[in-house]
């Protein structure tokens, strides 16, 4: 990172400020970390509703709508997400820079309105309602039931619920939906408290805050209570897969088409240096438009419209995507397992690597540009030693052999091969 | 010879510098130094809903979806190569899209920009389609449009549209229907190709952190490149159409999970409807059904929608109707809710809180919209695609009154209104 990072303590809140002209909106990022616990993880998930169902000023979702209204638009949305076995639960509000807009104490307010998110209810302001935690648990279930109709995302996590049960990956849990119905606000409190007394606490805030007196604005309203941050990081030593026998899965839909996933396991850990042989050969099998999976798969044998690859680094997984027609099934795993099989056999021309390289230092010079990006690069960093410096990791990348693509692909092992059959073309 | 001159972005801060080109090519350039990427967009003014054409007294009519088909096509130069293959090996990331109205080729990289110009303006220039390669084509295009087709949003807005219009070629899928690419040959693209991708047609905006000179160098080159068109003078039939449906309900069996509906507002096209009455329209849409309105609320309590909830406007030069659309365990109940509101709306009081917070909200999304820069520019040429420009339109929005959003009540009618619900289909 450049100069226009730093990093500032206050209140046992590790805070990341990213100052620059690039944007015309401020991107606030508030996360809790800790080590996942499966037994309360769909709690945490929750939490980032029922936080959201009302604060101090606004007393339901339609005030807090209003409200992000008020403020130019701003938006506001709280996730949870794992990062290998860490629980980021974060909060993130995004305004226009308040040098757009009458209010010149937006950023402030911003600031405010966040904290009253996460602290309020801990802080005695506001409290949970049954009602509106109802309301959200409705919401939580439906979405869970909806989000079957994404298939490639209803396919993916099927087979990662196939094969890697009993590891601790982020995935939907389609049968959640039931312990979310018998979810009490008794239980909904302790995860919150126990969320807001345990947590590392990282903020971070990226925009142009020239004219903005950021630190005494945080100092005046950073909660004075949070423990100091624990030095954990993300556990990179999750064991090697043995693959005996490639597993077989397929369920059958009434859908025009077929989704059809492989997965694939890899040695690689996340704060290796082969991490940048990984990235660089997902670029070659399937991250771009020249990808091998793209020529092939679409361009030269017409099996699809989508085909792409893509990786699980902090999980040592690797998964390919085609949606096709179901009578071609056989054909495209077939083309598909020749095309890794190829990679794996004749070593890449320097032309053929160098595009790639080229390709995939493009798309990191370009991620630069994203606010957001931004944030999770640092965040990647504080919790997986992830590389920083983006000539590093341009370095890094650039140093990658043609050899060491080519025994990346022998040591990949394919571990199942999902089918999410659609037969209505038959 | 071309013409320079900032575009007027109204009191904005932005400076957009537009040059015409004599062959009609318009050129648009946004410096933005302090990022490291140029993002580039090249838009074709055809879309899916130019199906007919007038030229030289002669009526014109292509197959539904050969817009997004040469759109697919048109990467392939005339040696064969592919153009997405050479754009990615000076490092560039492209892609195209295709919408209703124009057709978009873009590129976004952080070097060989001017190459990267090069290599696109030469295959939007020099279009050139092989019957063999067509075909293998629809395989593709085919499980595009099934991809599509196993999204139950998708279609049921297909038959809403299809129930409110007559004629306007709105009411078509994008791409196509399986049948109707079938149908599209050699000739019918080249004479599409010949007919539309004439440079009057075209806008090219360049983004990010570029050198305008040595850019120019490359646009100059294609300067005279002219010689394939057909004709300049092509009237382009939209059938504009008056407010009334075809079909006011539909109940579909579709693959979802739980049952949704679709509702839409034809708004009568063919009197002049303004950008004024547009802006306050999209206005009055948030404000009774907008996730903040009383509406919404009482719907959700009621559980008559679910969050999986949208309500907008869809518009362009010749068509505009409200879309709502919503997951719903009573869609039925729903659907005579909103009607009830609908029938109602002339009793509906917009507070002054109410209009200060809407503008607020309109403002920032106006900024928002600016930040980045692929933003700016797909929405720029959007705008222009309408023959608006993007900053008039933010101009006109800033002076809306609350009269004005009383005036657009007029534009919410049932009789105007058709809806689609649709329900899982039993395994």
């Amino acid at each position: 990172m450049n100069k226009s990072y730093q990093t500032l303590l206050i209140n046992n809140i590790r805070v990341h400020i990213i100052n620059s002209k690039k944007y015309k909106t401020t991107c606030i990022s508030y996360r809790l970390s800790t080590f996942i616990d499966p037994k309360i993880s769909h709690i945490i998930m929750g939490l980032s509703y029922f936080l959201l169902s009302n604060t101090s000023e606004c007393q339901n979702r339609k005030e807090i709508n209003r409200y992000l209204e008020n403020m130019y638009d701003s938006k506001i949305h709280c996730t949870m997400n794992a990062f290998g076995n860490i629980s980021n639960c974060e909060f993130v509000i995004k305004t226009i820079n308040q040098k757009y807009c009458p209010d010149k104490n937006l950023f402030e307010n911003s600031i405010k309105f966040l904290l009253d998110i996460i602290f309020g209810k801990y802080e005695g302001k506001n409290e949970f309602k049954e009602d509106l935690v109802n309301r959200e648990i409705e919401s939580i279930v439906n979405e869970i039931k909806v989000s079957k109709e994404n298939k490639t995302e209803y396919g993916l996590s099927l087979l990662i619920n196939k094969m890697c049960k009993n590891e601790n990956i982020d995935i939907i849990n389609f049968n959640n939906h039931l312990k979310f119905k018998k979810l009490t606000i008794k239980e909904i409190k302790e995860v919150y408290t126990y969320l807001i007394e345990n947590a590392n606490m990282d903020l971070f805030i990226s925009g142009d805050l020239e004219g903005i007196n950021v630190e005494e604005i945080l100092k005046n309203n950073l909660p004075k209570y949070t423990k100091a941050n624990e030095k954990f990081k993300v556990d990179l030593n999750n064991s090697n897969k043995n693959i005996k026998k490639v597993k077989y899965y397929e369920k059958i839909e009434n859908n025009n088409q077929t989704h059809l996933f492989l997965g694939y396991r890899n040695n690689i850990s996340y704060n290796s240096k082969d991490i940048y042989i990984q990235n660089l050969c997902n670029a070659i099998l399937g991250g771009f438009m020249n990808s091998r999976l793209f020529r092939i798969v679409r361009e030269k044998y017409n099996l699809c419209y989508s085909v792409f690859s893509f990786i699980r680094p902090l999980n040592k997984l690797m998964f390919i995507y085609a949606g096709i027609d179901d009578k071609n099934k056989d054909k495209t795993i077939n083309i598909i397992k020749k095309i890794v099989d190829d990679l794996s056999k004749r070593k890449l021309t320097e032309n053929e690597l160098n595009l790639f390289k080229k390709l995939l230092i493009n798309s990191i010079k370009e991620s630069e540009d994203s606010q957001y990006n931004q944030i999770d690069k640092i965040y990647s960093h504080i919790y997986g030693d992830a590389e920083i410096d983006i000539n590093k990791t341009i370095d890094h990348i650039n140093s990658v052999t043609s050899l060491e693509v080519k025994e990346y692909f022998k040591n990949i092992k394919l571990d199942a091969i999902f089918l999410l059959r659609g037969v209505l073309n038959e | 010879m071309s013409n320079n001159k900032y575009i007027n972005t109204y009191g904005f801060d932005e400076k957009i510098e537009f040059i015409e080109r004599k062959n009609g090519l318009k050129v648009y350039f946004l410096k933005r130094d302090n990022i490291n990427k140029c993002y580039v967009n090249l838009k074709v003014k055809f879309g899916s809903i130019d199906q007919e054409f007038i030229i030289d007294n002669k009526k014109y009519t292509l197959n539904e979806g050969i817009a997004h088909f040469i759109e697919h096509k048109i990467f392939e130069m005339k040696d064969g190569k592919d153009a997405s293959v050479i754009l990615s090996e000076l490092g560039a990331d492209s892609n195209a899209f295709t919408t209703n109205t124009l057709t978009s080729y873009i590129f976004s990289t952080t070097e060989n920009i001017k190459e990267c110009l090069d290599v696109l303006m030469n295959f939007v220039y020099n279009g050139t389609f092989k019957q063999n390669t067509i075909d293998s084509e629809k395989d593709i295009i085919s499980q595009e449009i099934s991809m599509y087709a196993d999204e139950p949003e998708v279609e049921m807005l297909k038959v809403l549209l299809d129930n409110m219009y007559q004629k306007n070629f709105v009411k078509n899928d994008i791409g196509g229907t399986k049948e109707s690419i079938k149908l599209i040959n050699k000739e019918e693209m080249e004479f599409a190709y010949k007919t539309f991708y004439n440079p009057c047609n075209f806008s090219l905006f360049i983004s990010g952190n570029f050198n305008k000179e040595e850019l120019l160098e490359v646009i100059s080159k294609y300067d005279d490149r002219k010689n394939y068109v057909l004709n300049d003078n092509i009237l382009r039939i939209y059938h504009e159409e008056n407010g009334k449906i075809i079909n006011k309900k539909d109940e579909l069996e579709l693959n979802g999970t739980i049952p949704k509906l679709a509702l839409g507002i034809k708004i009568d096209k063919t009197k002049e409807i303004n950008i004024k009455d547009i802006i306050s329209l999209k206005l009055l849409i948030r404000l009774i059904f907008g996730e903040s309105s009383d509406n919404f609320e009482t719907l959700l309590n009621k559980k008559l929608i679910t969050e999986n909830y949208a309500a907008y406007l869809a518009y362009d030069n010749s068509y505009c109707h409200l879309l709502l659309e919503s997951d719903s365990k009573k869609p039925i109940l729903c659907i005579k809710e909103i009607i009830n509101i609908i029938n109602n709306i002339k009793d509906f009081k917009i507070t002054d809180k109410d209009f200060t917070r809407i503008k607020n909200q309109l403002l920032g999304s106006f900024i928002f919209s600016l930040n980045k820069i692929e933003d700016i520019t797909d929405r720029f040429l959007k705008y222009e695609n309408q023959n608006m420009n993007l900053f008039e339109y933010f101009d006109i929005a800033k002076n809306i009154e609350i009269n004005d959003l009383y005036n657009a009540m007029k534009y919410f009618n049932e009789k105007n209104l058709s809806y689609v619900l649709s329900f899982p289909k039993k395994v």
